[in-house]
């Protein structure tokens, strides 16, 4: 019985193990990724995390097979694991809320999606205007029309305002790209709608994946 | 007799700098299949071509020269080989680069930014003192055959003001003019105007470093009727 009980336990650890080490081989993957645009910093921490919890795996598999001694009690080794393991989850989760934000958007009412539109472009219509569903396009990949307003705009880029929102002006002109989202056949798309100056519609150009 | 102008197209890579000149230079009519283009590549360096043209009012010749540097600048590319600086300092020796008549503006029709970065160029342009008080300076949106257009009307309008005042603003004598057109390098739509346009400006900046540009008989038939002629004479 204790030996079944023991090689249960191997087994599961040795499971835990190769399971952490293709979390490790995906997040360093995701890392590969990120590198080009500088943003993989979090990431790094995340994969000390997965380092730390591969080498007490591996201590536990040594000492079931009775190959070493554990340093400290398992308690505390548990407890060790126990509190990496909240401090990583707290850290995907954060990591997470920061990507869907990027995404999806974040929720803001019309007057903060106003002022954050009046502060990027310079200025910004009146409230009706920029709440109205006035601008309609067709997708090029899915043929449906998106109507969008500008709060849906500002909302769905909230996080990454430059990235939904892009202003060009020179000779005295101005004009303003912006980006909607919508889901699409393979997933969320974006297309780039050209306003004038004053708002009005003048272009819209191929639709991109988010 | 041939009056020589030295005309100086700037703007961003992919407009058609290369493309208008090479037009300009062998299209005949806009019945003639334009072959100049195939296998046309991005300009890394000072590329020239030579325009005749016929002074529909005298016997003159009226000879464009066009200098086309590269569109990429400096900033757009970590090597800086081949980027318009490189070349205008390359090529500063010329003292043509120092008297040119017409500077083009070009742009896509199609491509808003490009007009808006015109800006930039017009700046690069000034500082750099190849704006003189003779030149005058036309404003060119190209790829009229591709639509939708981007660019309306009335932005281009603004655009022509703004530019005005800008030299202005920096050149306390300048009497030049500044105008605007469209073309088609692919169906050579505008061309023809395009030279006639230059032509006058071409003959109306020669008149004016002689000193012969007024409103008395000394005045070329050519360029005297020009619509910028008040702005010339009260100047």
């Amino acid at each position: 019985m204790q030996q079944f009980a023991l090689s249960l336990e191997l087994i599961i650890s040795l499971i835990g193990v190769a399971g952490i080490i293709y979390g490790l081989i995906l997040t360093l993957k995701t890392v590969g990724v990120l590198r080009p645009m500088g943003l993989q910093g979090r990431y790094w921490i995340l994969v000390a995390f997965i380092g730390f919890f591969l080498l007490m795996y591996l201590m536990h598999v040594l000492s079931l097979l009775n190959l070493i001694i554990l340093p400290v009690t398992a308690e505390l080794m548990v407890s060790l694991v126990y509190m990496g393991g909240a401090i990583y989850v707290v850290l995907v989760s954060v990591i997470s809320l920061g990507l869907w934000r990027n995404v999806v958007g974040t929720p803001l009412s019309d007057e903060e999606a106003r002022e954050m539109f009046a502060k990027h472009v310079g200025n910004a219509p009146s409230m009706e205007q920029f709440r109205a569903k006035d601008y309609s396009i067709k997708c090029n990949i899915c043929d449906q029309n998106i109507e969008f307003s500008l709060v849906d705009v500002v909302s769905s880029h909230a996080d990454n305002i430059e990235r939904g929102i892009e202003v060009q002006s020179g000779m005295g002109l101005k004009m303003i790209v912006v980006y909607p989202r919508h889901v699409c056949k393979d997933g969320l798309r974006e297309t780039s709608v050209k306003l004038d100056d004053s708002y009005k519609y003048r272009s819209h150009g191929e639709s991109r994946p988010v | 007799m041939t009056i020589t102008g030295s005309i100086f197209p700037i703007g961003d890579g992919g407009v058609g700098k290369t493309a208008l000149s090479k037009v300009m230079a062998e299209h005949v009519d806009t019945n003639t299949k334009i072959e100049c283009l195939d296998g046309l590549k991005k300009t890394v360096n000072m590329e020239f071509e030579f325009v005749n043209c016929e002074c529909p009012t005298s016997d003159e010749v009226i000879l464009l020269q066009m200098y086309v540097p590269p569109g990429q600048r400096s900033n757009d590319q970590a090597e800086d080989i081949g980027t318009f600086e490189k070349i205008m300092d390359t090529y500063s020796f010329m003292p043509n680069m120092q008297n040119i008549s017409v500077i083009l503006l070009v742009y896509k029709l199609s491509e808003f930014r490009t007009l808006a970065v015109l800006e930039s160029w017009l700046e690069t342009a000034l500082m750099s003192g190849i704006v003189r008080d003779f030149t005058s300076i036309v404003l060119i949106g190209t790829h009229l055959d591709i639509t939708p257009f981007d660019v309306k009307p009335e932005q281009v309008q603004q655009a022509v003001d703004f530019v005005r005042t800008k030299v202005e603003d920096n050149i306390s004598n300048w009497r030049g003019c500044v105008e605007q057109t469209y073309v088609s390098n692919v169906t050579g739509t505008g061309i023809p105007e395009l030279k006639r346009e230059l032509s006058e400006l071409v003959c109306m900046a020669q008149h004016l470093r002689k000193g012969t540009r007024s409103d008395s008989e000394d005045a070329c038939a050519l360029c005297i009727g020009r619509k910028c002629k008040e702005v010339v004479s009260s100047g």
